[in-house]
This record gives C-alpha cells, structure tokens and sequence, in this order.
C-alpha cells in the first residue's frame, strides 16, 4: 500500500493549487466582496454581510442600465446561439462530401478566427457607417458574433460528422427511409448531443463576447460593454454583484442544458440493466 | 408472383477503370440458402451490395422473382440487408429499431409495436424489447438486427458477414438459428462469409468467388468432393493441389512421379493438375502389395484432436498433407523423418481446371419457361 511519492509529487501539487487559486480566485474574492454591508467598499476588509448590492441592482442606477444590458445580452445570446447551431448544422451537412470551392471557404471561415477580434469589430462598425446604417446590437454586433462563434461550430460539426458511421444511413434507406426521414429519425437524434454542445458555446462565447462588440452594438451596451462602462465610473460594490449575478445566470444556463442532456439520455435508459440469459455472455 | 429467385445477368461492377466484380452470371432458387464465398476483395460483398440496391450495376441486370430490378432503390426491391456489424440505430430501442421500417411506412404506432414483438419473439428475443443496442451482446444484437430485416416479410434476405463479429461459441449457435428460420420462414437467404465452414454448414448452394469472378457454383458435398479450380481446392482446405500435365490416362507431375487417373475421366479441356482429398491418402509402414504406393519423408506431424495432419515430402517437389485418423497415428505413431508409404484410389484424382466453371454447367440452372418482366414494372 505504501505508494513512495517523491518531491516532485509535492511540487506538482503545489503548481496545480496555484493553477486553481489563479483560476478561480478572483472570481471568489468578487463574489465574497459582493456581499459588503450596505458601507462597505470595493475591497477587503468585509464591512458586515448583506445582499444590498444584490437589491441595488435592480433600482436605476446613476450610471449604467444593468436589466437592460442583461436582457439584450441573454436575447442576442439566445439568437446566436440558434442560428450558430442551425448554420454550423448545414454547413457541416455541406461537408461531408466534396463541392467546388470547398477548401476556399472554409479557410475564409477559418480567417475570422484568427484576425484580430477587434479589427472584425472595427470593421464591421466602418462598413455599417459607410452603408449609411446604424449599428445595433441585434444587427451589426448579432453578426459580428456570427463571425466568431460559425467557425468553432464548423470546426464541431466537422469532428462530429467525422465520426458518424455512414452505415445507419444505409440501414435507414434499405428501410424505405427517404433522405429527409433519414435525417430527421435517424441522423439527427445521434448528433443532437453534439448539437447542445455547440448550441452552448454559441451561446457562451456572445454572452461575454466584448471586443467584436465594442465597435458593433450602436447606442446601446450589451452586458460586458456596460459592465466595462461600469468599471470606470461605478465605484461602489454593486459592480461585484453584477458580475457574481452575470457568472450565476452563466452556470444556471450551462446547468440547465447539461441536465436536459441527462434526461434525455435517463428517458431511453429508464430500463434497469438487462440480466442476461444464462446460456449467452454479455458483453457490455 | 413472387418466388423469391435471385439472377445475376452479365453483371459488371468498376471503380473507375478497376473492375470489383467482373461480369457474374448467377441464378438462386427461390427458399434456398446460397452463399457467397471467398477472401476478402474476392467482390462477394459488392455482389451482395449491388443485390441489395446500395450499389450501381455498371453493366447487366439483376432480377428478383423475375423482377428487373437493377435501377430500383433498395425498399422497391423486397430485399432486406443485414449488415455487418448490425447498424442497429443506438438511440432506438430494440422494439423500435425493428418496427422502425413500418413506421416509414406509415403503420399506426400500436400496430407496428404488435408486429415488432411478434419479430423480437421469432428471434426469441421479446424480453428485450426496451433494450438500447449498447445494453445487448454481439449475439442479442443480431437477433434483432435479423428481427428488423424480417419485419417487412421480405422475398430476400441479404446478409454481410453474419458471424464475424461473434465469438466461436456464438458463432456456431447463430449458425444454427440461421439455418431454422430461413427454414421456417421459407425466404431466400444469401449469405456473404470467407469462412468455408460456415457455408458448407449453411448453403444449399455454395458460390466461390475469386478476384471479381465466380470460381465455381456448387452444393457443399459437390464443392467438396469435386473442386474446379486449385483456387477452390485451396480456398476450401482440406485437399492437395498436384500440379501436372495429363498424358494417357496419367498426370505427369515431375519426370519421376506419374499418378494413374481414374478411369472414364474424360477431360473437357487441358487440366492444369489434380486436387487430392488429405482425408483420402492412406498411411503404411511397408509398400502395400495390393496397389501402388509412394514413400514419403514426413517433415510436420499436427495433432489436431479428430486427426492428425502429417506434412511430407514424396520426392520430386511432390509435397502432401495428410488427414490421418487420431486412432489409426496412435495405432502406429509416426515422427519428422519417419519414411512411410502413402497411397490413394485414382478415383480420389479430382481434375484442376485452369478457367471457372463455364456457365450453363452449374446445376443451379434457371428454370427456362419464365419470361422476365420488362424494367420499371412495380411488383404488385
């Protein structure tokens, strides 16, 4: 039993606690700062404990519009996340067999992932203004966000279909199954997993997206603008609580997908583990 | 009328310029068990493809019950593929996956959950009914899968490489099921496998196929006891292919050894040799006298349990295998290097022919009063 572990064990498992503490750390010491009593300050020591920072959220601030930044955020959110999933969808489709001009564009995809963040959004900005259209946060920034979450479900949806073993489509068309029955009770419930996963980062990587926003949303801020305008004017701790309040809605959302995910999987799965007959082994 | 006979007319398959299966004239009775046999990339598998509608014919036709049915997709042609390693769909339990061709087409849901259990109970395997594939055995797997291409009572059943992925065990057991259902059901069963036991166990017909060609078409017992080709005798096992010329009555195989033929055997072309059965030489310690003999220098002894395989050397490049019954090796036992007289009836010469079996030979012969229907009928 007695497992000689050496210094370096030791050393490792004092980088790893160094690795989490700098990982999540400061997400902690704002979320513990959050809860200042109502005359407390922006850093330590605890003025007494309370959620006033958490009812001052919801009153009009002096500067800053928080429920509105929210709602814009979680709607532009929910829009890229729909489309990155049903464009990355067909695109993927697309993919999986050869067409003329197919490696052109997907490097032009791939270019936008690897410009500079904040030149996509300076360009957009200027391409609108030339247009002679005003920037919105659900026009010019909706796409701007497309540029940035598109590619990384291409890159999905290629391992995906990567994977897929042709053989079920073959199995669903000597059934009779046309090609759309074919993908609508065969293929797409064995990606839709996948789907979730890219429905998720889409949603994700807009939610908290703020260079390819900055040049893009027009009059109006969507949550991680707002919160950077906050930054510089806002010095009381409400600021802490916005952005505790913004990282909960974050895992509330990532929960609530992982847990449909599990239900979905839980409902097929609702039969207990098969006994097997006594004359045949079971492999699992 | 739907019979459930299978004919191959003229049928070419290439990829590109490489052909995969080269010009195959086959006829399948109706309620027969055939199968397709040979090694891998032999175009057994593209037959049975191209059979089943998930491959192009690039020339000749396929008829089913008289049928042409060479451009039809695969549901118009009352086939039913089972596929290599099942394709049983994950997310669907095993009720479901094999009621899944009568919800395309359309049968109420009660109905087709009726006559899915009925399948499953064929199969014995109505316990399982809300089993996910991934919670099934390799043998489990296939019953249903076997399930699901049964359902829509099929005329032909196709199946890729059944066994393959069992274990022995299994395998011998899923064989036998097999066997009983084809037999039950009355369907045409063709059944691809590179495995000659599996198909002499199986078929009703044998066809051997070589590099894109059929080699021979057979029953078991005819395959066995008379293979056309060295590839056959080879592929087969079990038999010694003696190269030679024929020359009054004798194979010539080198300028010391000459082996008398049978009488009567009248060759239909140049023989390129002759195949010896190995359970068809006999073993002596001294020359017999009643017949003639040749020694042999023994250079391998196998115990294999039901025999024993001797490996020996007759001199001349002659080299033979030999089947000897566990009984008789342990009666006189003999060792590497041991000299012993080996002898056969010339009747055991099976001539070696170097072309396949041309066709119009095969006893597999369709019968000729039928009219196949023109292209583009729909069966009724």
């Amino acid at each position: 039993m007695a497992h000689h572990r050496g210094p370096l064990h030791l050393l490792l498992t004092l980088v790893f606690i160094l690795f989490l503490a700098f990982l999540y750390g400061p997400t902690l010491t704002i979320g513990i700062l959050s809860f200042q009593g109502p005359d407390g300050g922006l850093t330590f020591p605890m003025n007494g404990l309370s959620l006033h920072w958490y009812a001052n959220l919801f009153e009009k601030q002096q500067v800053g519009d928080f429920g509105g930044s929210l709602s814009r955020s979680l709607l532009l959110g929910l829009s890229v996340m729909v489309c990155t999933v049903a464009f990355s969808l067909l695109a993927g489709l697309a993919y999986r067999r050869r067409f003329r001009g197919d490696s052109a564009i997907f490097y032009l995809t791939l270019i936008s992932l690897i410009l500079p963040s904040i030149l996509i959004s300076l360009g957009i900005g200027i391409l609108f203004d030339q247009l002679g259209i005003a920037p919105h946060w659900y026009g010019s920034a909706f796409g701007a966000h497309l540029t940035w979450t598109l590619p990384f479900g291409l890159l999905i949806m290629f391992a995906v279909f990567n994977r897929f073993n042709k053989v079920y489509e073959a199995a669903a068309t000597d059934m009779g199954a046309s090609r759309w029955q074919t993908f609508w009770l065969v293929v797409l419930p064995l990606i839709l997993p996948s789907l979730i996963g890219v429905g998720l980062l889409g949603f994700t990587l807009s939610y908290d997206e703020f260079a390819r926003t900055l040049m893009t949303s027009g009059s109006f801020n969507t949550l991680p603008l707002e919160i950077y305008g906050m930054t510089t004017n806002v010095t009381t701790p409400v600021l802490y609580a916005l952005g505790t309040f913004t990282t909960a809605v974050s895992f509330l959302l990532i929960g609530l997908a992982l847990l449909s995910m599990r239900l979905l999987t839980r409902r097929k799965r609702r039969q207990p583990p098969i006994e097997a007959p006594a004359d045949e082994p079971v492999n699992y | 009328m739907s019979n459930g006979s299978v004919e191959l007319v003229g049928v070419v398959k290439r990829y590109g310029d490489s052909p995969a299966v080269k010009n195959i004239n086959l006829y399948i009775e109706g309620s027969s068990y055939c199968c397709l046999l040979g090694p891998s990339g032999c175009g057994k598998s593209t037959t049975l493809r191209m059979i089943a509608g998930h491959e192009s014919v690039t020339e000749g036709d396929i008829l089913l019950s008289n049928r042409n049915v060479t451009d039809l997709p695969p549901r118009r042609r009352g086939t039913a593929l089972m596929f290599q390693n099942y394709a049983l769909f994950p997310h669907l339990n095993s009720l479901d996956n094999v009621a899944f061709s009568l919800r395309i087409a359309g049968v109420a849901p009660a109905e087709r959950r009726a006559r899915a259990r009925e399948m499953l109970a064929l199969v014995n395997m109505e316990d399982y009914s809300e089993a996910l594939p991934d919670q099934l055995s390799g043998g489990q797997q296939q019953r249903v899968a076997l399930a699901r291409a049964l359902i829509n009572q099929p005329e032909v059943i196709l199946l890729d490489e059944p066994l393959s992925a069992l274990d022995p065990f299994l395998r011998n057991r899923m064989r036998t099921e097999l066997k009983r259902i084809q037999k039950q059901l009355g369907i045409t069963f063709i059944h691809v496998t590179h495995s000659q036991e599996e198909a002499f166990a199986l078929a009703d017909q044998v066809v051997v196929m070589n590099n894109g060609s059929i080699e021979q078409v057979d029953t078991p017992p005819a395959l066995f006891s008379a293979p056309r080709t060295a590839f056959v005798a080879g592929f087969i096992g079990g038999h010694n292919i003696i190269e030679g010329t024929v020359h009054n009555r004798e194979i010539l195989v080198s300028d010391g050894i000459r082996l008398p033929l049978p009488p009567g055997t009248e060759a239909r072309e140049q023989p390129a040799g002759v195949s010896l059965r190995c359970d068809h030489i006999s073993i002596h310690a001294s020359p017999p006298t009643n017949t003639t003999s040749l020694p042999m220098t023994i250079t391998a002894v196998e115990y294999q349990g039901r025999y024993v395989q001797l490996q020996g050397d007759c001199g001349d490049g002659l080299s033979l295998a030999v089947f000897q019954s566990d009984q008789d090796y342990l009666a006189h036992p003999s060792r590497e290097g041991d000299t012993v007289h080996v002898s056969w009836h010339p009747r055991d010469l099976n001539m070696l022919y170097r072309t396949p079996e041309p066709s119009g030979v095969s006893p597999f012969v369709k019968p000729i009063n039928e009219k196949p229907i023109p292209q583009g009928e729909t069966h009724a």
